[in-house]
């Protein structure tokens, strides 16, 4: 998926034959994992990185293995990992002498038993692979499926920028010089050590490039950027950083060889760099700004567009006035950077600088999908509850990658799973029974023509989705046993609160906060279906369920009036009672039956999201015909926004409906607002006073797409004039022209106002 | 008289929340059906009449033909062109039962046209009610357009209306062609005319708008009497009401009625003439195939401003 946008990738595979060659060697030597990762760390680095491309004024592109070893999946791989199919793609266009080929077919032979995924997967409980058998979301029918993965290290970033890597070193051989005392073991001590040594050199690296450069540049101004990133580079290997330089190029190296995808509340760890700079006069704003740019242009290399987020604003940051005072610069980098990312977030409050809210609204005006805005004064308390934490741990809750929420280098709430609540939804009516795939993927239950009230079918409809819901949650806690065993991955445990000090990995005990969350995906959907069926069957008893099974399972062929009645019965987004209650029973029930389970598995938190990542579109393919008029594999409703084109009393209705369901019981959820350019540059500003009241009542988030209807039909039709088009589809960014014809017409019909 | 009200019903063809060009703030503007002009580039052709209409959205047709197998009437017929059976409509024959809208699954059919009773709209709007109270940039609050077609032919059904939302600002959307008794209900109720200035020279305003424009004037000069708020709107067409008359006439109304907050440029567009083919109607010939241009707009102002009236906008 991610091709790591570099200038001139690697020729051939002689990393990746490189990587195997040093593992193997690792594995036979040691059996602790941290020697093992170690070793894996200085093959890697910095065999990985890109040199500077020219406007770079920061050092460090990458462009990962094909072969490797990762943290989270979108850099390559979770663990050690093997891109198969483009090795062997390699494989076949016969590159290179016979050793090479041997050594590509070596890869796939070596690494297929022993790559992380595969380990996992393979070695999942029977009592899990028994109700959730398949990993194959994007090809198969599946009701729930794990995403084995390690997703959304927020490393502390802050505490970085504050101490170095020597005073991280210090630290770690301080815990060393007293593990024996402590019973701690010392020898993931002594390989973070090995590790911080390996950020040095690729400080080093980059300093010696960034000095070659320097003398060939071809402009003065040039000269002289280069000149100040290799005395940034030599003074971070030196001291704690004393410039916004020497912190932003510190971050950006650290998180390059975790790999991190999420960089962190920036306006907190480079904020008070910045001021220090301006208001002594070493930088201007033009400078710092070109930095922020280059910073965001690096997080865009890494090409992952479900992930990149940095976070600015809102409650428990310790340096707020400078904080702010960075934000004005974020916000205009973010403007400036037409790119995917990062994903740029602006918490606020009712305490934001109008300064910083108007910047934000310039760059939505804009068109550029961005910041993401979350409101603190909804969301801190609805954390709290959710997490059940106290205030001044939630005012430090960070969204991930699609917006799931966890707390900044404290707790991991990896999305692990996923749960097709439409798909459990046609099961339920079929009595367990999968119409597409000819199989049962539940137990066996009455049919929805077998039941005698709406009640008795909704009560089914719940034990199925109980039935997943629980093994999901054992799954999760299953895959950081699985994972934590294998990896400490080092460079991560060493930023997170008090995982030196226990002297163990993240996910083997290290972390303080170990979390889940269970993605979600259908809802809306669902409550549609719910209130076709109770309409219909119930209570008019206008339709038998008898005929409403027949029509789905002909995917309406014949039955276009039954259809017309599915399509006709009430749906949510228009703030209807009738259906809107059902939409928010069904997610107080997901949220309270998926919260019960963190304790049955000991995790600190197991938390369902309501988010969105195509995911809509992709495991849709695979759900049939469904009771709200659905087609058998066309897209489900996104996150929980109202079903194309079924918000059919304006934008205003659909507003009283969205802010109906709770956030308290839950990790995140997804609202897209789409507005014409027209319509957002009011004169008076209308939509902009409208935003405010819907925050004020209790909205926590939005995702704002300003964009002409007509922009997106043109797209479609002349991809070649629209290719900086970016539209947001729930939780991600994207290209509108890059988007599958399917994808794109979907958001063409979601009503934009 | 097409579409008088009876026993306090209306026929309403569309009602809009969310609406930001019609009065101050954040609105809902009520579309009622039935008008007695026939302005010749009327871009709502479903408001004419007072009675349901059937609109065909071809694009959206996927040619099921399902509608032919329900329509008594002879509505939908299935016509094979070229060797391609296709889907013909004859929306004159239609006696507005909907049966073919109860199984058309891709919405290529609407009736429009609802007969609305005081509660059914209290009912449509009610999920509004609250965004009147946002205050925007200019301070003021939002509230209920009344729109059509022509909303004075249902002043009474407004005027009943009205009493379920005390304190709501009001607004009306009209060509200010009604008897006095109507206007002056109406000059009691509603706090802001949104009042069209089609034609200045009268012979022209009845080729053109289907009546006399006497009676408009005559009510514009009460309501500007009795100190309501007004708007004037200019719907112009290029080359066809666009003439240096009816430009003096503009002038010199605005000139000669100082209370007049200012006066919007409404400039002509197309979206009419897909609405009337979807009603099965055809388009005026007379009128321009293109929407006006920004330089047209331009132009209209510049010339208004030569004639030293600066309180005319763009809408």
């Amino acid at each position: 998926m991610n091709h790591w946008k570099v200038k001139n990738p690697r020729p051939d595979l002689s990393f990746e034959i490189a990587f195997t060659a040093a593992y193997r060697k690792a594995k036979k030597k040691y059996n602790h994992p941290a020697q093992i990762e170690l070793a894996c760390l200085q093959a890697q680095y910095p065999a990985v990185l890109m040199p500077i491309e020219d406007n770079d004024v920061l050092a460090g592109r990458i462009q990962f293995g094909l072969v490797g070893y990762g943290i989270q999946g979108q850099t390559g791989g979770t663990g050690y990992y093997i891109d198969e199919p483009r090795v062997t793609q390699a494989l076949e266009r016969q590159a290179g002498n016979a050793k090479y080929r041997e050594d590509l077919h070596d890869l796939l032979t070596f690494w297929k038993s022993r790559n992380t995924y595969g380990q996992v997967f393979r070695n999942t409980p029977k009592e899990i692979s028994e109700i959730i058998p398949s990993d194959k979301w994007e090809t198969q029918p599946v009701a729930a499926s794990p995403i084995i993965r390690m997703a959304g290290a927020y490393i502390d970033f802050d505490k970085l920028v504050h101490i170095g890597i020597c005073g991280l070193e210090d630290e770690v051989r301080a815990a060393l010089d007293t593990a024996a005392e402590r019973g701690k073991d010392p020898v993931i001590y002594e390989c973070m050590l090995g590790a911080l040594q390996v950020l040095r050199n690729c400080c080093a690296f980059y300093q010696e490039e960034a000095t070659a450069k320097a003398a060939v540049a071809p402009t003065a101004e040039r000269k002289k950027e280069m000149e100040d990133l290799a005395r940034a580079l030599d003074g971070i290997q030196k001291h704690a950083p004393e410039s916004m330089l020497e912190g932003l190029q510190l971050c950006w190296l650290y998180g390059l060889m975790c790999p991190l995808v999420e960089f962190g509340r920036m306006d907190v760890y480079i904020g008070d760099l910045y001021v220090h700079d301006i208001d002594n006069g070493i930088i201007t704003e033009q400078e710092a700004l070109k930095m922020v740019q280059s910073y965001f242009y690096l997080i865009d290399s890494l090409d992952d567009e479900t992930d990149g987020r940095v976070i600015v604003g809102g409650y428990g940051r310790r340096n707020p006035e400078n904080a702010d005072r960075f934000c004005l610069v974020a916000c205009e980098a973010c403007r400036t950077v037409k790119e995917i990312l990062p994903q740029f977030t602006l918490r606020f409050n009712k305490h934001t600088p109008e300064n910083v809210w108007k910047a934000a609204m310039r760059c939505i005006g804009e068109g550029r999908t961005y910041p993401l805005l979350y409101n603190d004064d909804v969301l801190v308390p609805a954390v709290m509850n959710a997490f059940d934490v106290d205030r001044e741990r939630a005012e430090t809750y960070m969204p991930l990658g699609c917006g799931e929420i966890e707390f900044d280098h404290y707790s991991f709430g990896s999305p692990n799973g996923s749960l097709g609540t439409l798909k459990i939804l046609e099961l339920a009516i079929h009595g367990g029974y999968d119409p597409v795939s000819d199989t049962y993927l539940s137990f066996k239950s009455k049919r929805l023509d077998e039941c005698s009230s709406y009640d008795e079918f909704v009560d089914i409809y719940k034990k199925h989705l109980e039935r997943f819901i629980e093994c999901q949650a054992k799954y999760e806690r299953y895959i950081y046993d699985s994972i934590g065993s294998m990896h400490p991955f080092m460079m991560v445990t060493m930023l997170y609160d008090g995982c030196i000090e226990r002297g163990k990995g993240i996910f083997n005990g290290g972390c303080e906060y170990l979390a889940g969350t269970l993605e979600l995906y259908g809802n809306v959907n669902v409550a549609n279906s719910l209130a076709a069926i109770k309409k219909l069957v119930f209570e008019e008893k206008s339709l038998s369920a008898k005929t409403l099974i027949d029509a789905l399972d002909a995917n309406f062929f014949g039955y276009d009036k039954e259809r017309r009645m599915m399509l006709d019965a009430p749906k949510y987004g228009n703030d209807l009672p009738y259906v809107d209650d059902i939409l928010v029973d069904l997610h107080n029930y997901l949220c309270q039956k998926v919260r019960e389970q963190a304790p049955k598995v000991g995790l600190k938190s197991y938390l369902c999201v309501n988010i969105n990542n195509a995911q809509n579109t992709t495991l849709a393919r695979w759900v049939g015909a469904s009771p709200d008029g659905r087609k058998s594999g066309t897209p489900m409703a996104n996150a929980n926004n109202p079903s194309s084109g079924s918000d059919k009393n304006g934008l205003t209705a659909m507003l009283n409906s969205i802010v109906k369901p709770s956030h308290a019981n839950m990790a995140g959820m997804v609202q897209n607002m789409r507005f014409t350019k027209e319509t957002w540059n009011d004169a008076d500003g209308k939509v902009q006073y409208l935003l405010v009241d819907y925050f004020q009542r209790g909205g926590a988030q939005s995702m704002i797409t300003v964009v002409g209807k007509d922009d997106l039909y043109n797209a479609m039709q002349h991809p070649e004039d629209y290719k900086d088009l970016i539209v947001r589809i729930g939780g991600l960014s994207a290209r509108f022209v890059d988007l599958k014809k399917d994808v794109q017409q979907e958001i063409y019909d979601r009503t934009s106002y | 008289m097409t579409g008088q009200a009876t026993e306090l019903m209306a026929p309403v063809f569309d009602v809009q929340g969310f609406s930001l060009n019609d009065g101050p703030g954040i609105r809902t503007v009520v579309f009622f059906k039935g008008c007695p002009l026939s302005c010749k580039w009327c871009h709502n052709p479903e408001s004419h009449t007072g009675r349901r209409e059937l609109m065909f959205h071809k694009r959206l047709c996927v040619g099921c033909m399902e509608c032919v197998k329900v329509c008594k009437h002879g509505v939908h017929e299935t016509v094979l062109e070229n060797g391609v059976y296709v889907h013909h409509v004859h929306p004159e024959r239609c006696a507005g039962c909907g049966e073919c809208l109860k199984v058309c699954c891709y919405d290529a059919l609407s009736l429009v046209g609802d007969e609305y009773t005081i509660d059914m709209l209290y009912r449509r709007i009610e999920h509004d009610l609250r965004y009147y109270d946002i205050s925007t940039r200019d301070g003021k609050k939002g509230g209920v357009t009344f729109s059509g077609g022509e909303p004075l032919l249902y002043m009474d059904f407004i005027e009943s209306f009205l009493g379920k939302i005390p304190g709501v600002h009001t607004a009306i959307e009209t060509s200010g062609f009604a008897s006095e008794s109507v206007i002056k209900k109406a000059a009691k109720c509603i706090d802001l005319f949104l009042y069209d200035y089609k034609v200045t020279d009268p012979i022209r305003h009845k080729q053109l708008c289907g009546v006399d424009n006497s009676t408009i004037f005559k009510n514009l000069e009460y309501l500007y009497e009795m100190n309501k708020d007004i708007i004037i709107r200019l719907p112009l067409i290029p080359g066809i009401n666009d003439t240096p008359d009816h430009l003096d006439g503009i002038a010199s109304l605005l000139k000669t009625h100082p209370r007049i907050e200012r006066a919007e440029i409404m400039p002509y567009h197309t979206f009419g003439i897909g609405k009337s083919e979807e009603l099965g109607k055809e388009p005026d010939k007379d009128m321009p195939s293109s929407g006006a241009t920004e330089e047209d707009v331009s132009r209209w102002l510049d010339e208004l401003h030569e004639r030293g009236v600066m309180n005319v906008f763009r809408s």
